[in-house]
């Protein structure tokens, strides 16, 4: 497969199924070269499952997986499904130097730079078993990114994680995503987190995915949502436009919907200078965990 | 596949217990060679002589050089059990196998290169115990003699009985997701195999044997009635008293099928050499002379109660009573190839299908 493809993952009507269990029905979703790609779902939704296909643990009982690279070619798929696959009896180094025998790597001086970039420099011979949740994942990512890898398929990399953690997790992925180029497929459960990282989102559901959006238009269809009460809609229409805000009149209820941030003293100011009277304002925010209760409908357990 | 065996190779380099069953390896002979020397010194000092001035004739050395070399396939197999099932289980404990697949290797390859790897341990270890065991046995004084050459043929044959084991306990180190599983198997097949080996070695000669002794009897039965000193109703009663069944015992029937498809016989048909060194020197130095075996087994221990006055000289004519060690070898080797071949197709079939990771 040519490097010059659009898309470094391309799944069309994978299904799986155990039994009489379908753990995936006809998925089909494309992760666009070099993005941050989030697969947000409940539990049980098919998440790790597809994960584990992209991976190459499983096999799909239909459907197919395209990779925009050389798949074959050893090490050009990094992962982190479920738990982080490291000798607990070895140190971070060694485990390292292990993938990178296994990947056919040379191993040379790129093996304490990796373990630097993920701030495991200074575990010296302290054994992988004793290591900490967060640095256990951190180690973990450092193995699935030994050999620079097209793809970096990660399955809940933050859980468990205490906050400082995270915010160490997702600085790493950031700046492998922009640094090295790498596009990063990633589920997790902290759909706040995930909003803050992700640059496409997959909406997972009983083994579909059910909707696929970029995060500009996620922003769009979310974002700040503001119903304004006047007596005098047809007035403050102009007002919220000139301020950049998306804004129409709904005649029925009679209440104008802005969508968009802004300060409200300005608005308030140059409502009264127009003449105009704001009665009431109410806001509601829409952030991912709102936008996927909506699309899939119940509470979130994603 | 290279990139994995240099991994597994790694890997059995860094291995704590690889290394213990090392050391195992170098010490055991030799305190065992160091036990013999002590008891051999005692029992020539009583006698009135050093050991020194004694000497060994060529049998004993030989057997002795034999016996202690080949101890691996005794000794080995419990350890192998343990090292392999924990050595390999450990890689799915901690998510390796999920890591090459990951990095792109087949399944095949995974599958292989563990196997390649644990046989290549094994070897390393019988070589290790051998060159102990002629270690010891020069450094003690009590010698060597390795039959011109030819036991180091037996030697190989025997690594490769042993691989049987060693493939079949990787083998069960990986199609089982259940990590205790592999090991709570193996064990048990190590326990009920060396319970087996005493049942089978009891039957362990060629099966044409006792179909000869018994032409070779009625041929001296006619004799006998030829110098009037039986007659012909009593060599009828005699031969329907003494049928096959009679020198086989009633064992047979499942022993000896068992012996010829497995390798259970391995010790008893090797050791051969050891009842015929008992009996007096070995005739054979290229065969495997089972008159003595014969004897003490079926023979009820040197005379026969089948009025057949045959004597162990006249055994030794019956051709079936000696199988030399090339054809016994080969024997072994082909059994044991085809139980590799086996075991290791339908491992492959299985861990290339199932959901182990």
């Amino acid at each position: 497969m040519p490097d010059n493809v659009e898309y470094i993952l391309k799944v069309t009507d994978v299904s799986k199924e155990y039994g009489k269990f379908k753990a995936l029905d006809s998925m089909s979703f494309t992760v666009p070269r070099g993005s941050i790609y989030g697969l947000v779902g409940r539990n049980g939704a098919g998440k790790t499952t597809i994960m584990r296909i992209m991976s190459g643990l499983q096999k799909p009982t239909k459907g197919m997986v395209e990779y925009g690279f050389d798949n074959k070619k050893l090490g050009n798929v990094g992962a982190l499904v479920e738990l982080p696959s490291i000798y607990s009896n070895a140190s971070a180094k060694d485990n390292l130097i292990y993938q990178y025998i296994n990947i056919g790597l040379k191993v040379d001086d790129s093996v304490d730079k990796l373990l630097e970039f993920v701030g495991l420099a200074d575990t010296g011979k302290k054994k992988a078993g004793k290591f900490s949740l967060g640095m256990r994942q951190r180690l973990g990512i450092a193995m699935a990114m030994a050999g620079n890898p097209e793809v970096l398929i990660l399955d809940e990399p933050i859980n468990g994680l205490d906050p400082q953690g995270i915010i160490q997790i997702r600085d790493l992925l950031i700046s492998l995503n922009k640094e090295k180029g790498v596009t990063v497929i990633i589920s997790s459960h902290i759909l706040s987190e995930l909003s803050k990282l992700a640059t496409d989102f997959a909406f997972v559901e009983g083994g579909r995915v059910v909707k696929e959006i970029k995060s500009e238009a996620l922003e769009d269809a979310g974002g700040l949502h503001t119903e304004f009460y006047t007596g005098n809609p047809m007035a403050l229409l102009p007002i919220l436009n000139a301020k950049g805000l998306i804004a129409r009149y709904d005649k029925e209820t009679g209440v104008v919907h802005a969508k968009g941030y802004y300060n409200l003293t300005n608005i308030v100011l140059e409502a009264n200078n127009a003449g105009v009277n704001i009665a009431r304002v109410v806001t509601k925010e829409t952030d991912l965990e709102t936008y996927f209760v909506n699309l899939v409908g119940g509470e979130s357990h994603a | 596949m290279l990139e994995l065996l240099k991994f597994e190779f790694r890997r059995l380099r860094k291995s704590i217990f690889f290394r213990i069953v090392g050391i195992y390896c170098i010490a055991w002979p030799i305190l065992v060679i160091l036990l013999l020397r002590i008891l051999l010194g005692v029992v020539t000092r009583e006698a009135g002589v050093s050991f020194a001035e004694l000497g060994m004739g060529s049998s004993e050395t030989q057997y002795i050089t034999w016996l202690l070399t080949v101890g691996f396939i005794n000794d080995l197999p419990k350890f192998l059990a343990l090292f392999i099932c924990l050595h390999v289980g450990r890689d799915f404990t901690d998510g390796i196998v999920r890591n090459k697949i990951i990095a792109g290797h087949s399944r095949t390859s995974i599958f292989f290169s563990y196997l390649v790897a644990q046989i290549a341990a094994t070897v390393a270890l019988c070589v290790v115990y051998i060159g102990s065991a002629l270690l010891g046995l020069l450094v003690t004084g009590i010698g060597v003699d390795l039959n011109g050459g030819e036991m180091i043929t037996r030697l190989g044959t025997a690594i490769i009985v042993l691989l049987v084991l060693t493939v079949s306990f990787t083998v069960l180190s990986l199609i089982f997701r259940r990590r205790a599983m592999p090991i709570i198997l193996s064990i048990i097949t190590v326990v009920v195999m060396s319970t087996l080996t005493a049942f089978v070695g009891m039957y362990n000669l060629p099966a044409k044997t006792i179909k000869d002794y018994v032409a070779v009897r009625d041929d001296a039965y006619d004799e006998l009635v030829k110098h009037d000193e039986y007659s012909k109703d009593d060599i009828k009663l005699l031969k329907k008293q003494y049928t096959t069944d009679s020198y086989a015992q009633f064992g047979w029937k499942f022993c000896h099928p068992v012996y010829v498809i497995t390798n259970l016989g391995f010790n008893g048909d090797y050791g051969a050499d050891v009842t015929q060194l008992i009996n007096g020197n070995a005739e054979y130095q290229d065969e495997i002379d089972f008159t003595g075996n014969f004897i003490n087994k079926y023979w009820g221990g040197g005379y026969t109660t089948d009025g057949s006055r045959l004597t162990e000289k006249d055994l030794k004519k019956i051709d079936s009573m000696r199988i030399s060690y090339s054809t016994m070898n080969l024997m072994y080797i082909g059994r044991s190839l085809l139980y590799i071949l086996v075991i290791v197709g339908s491992g492959y079939i299985i861990f290339r299908k199932k959901n182990l990771f």
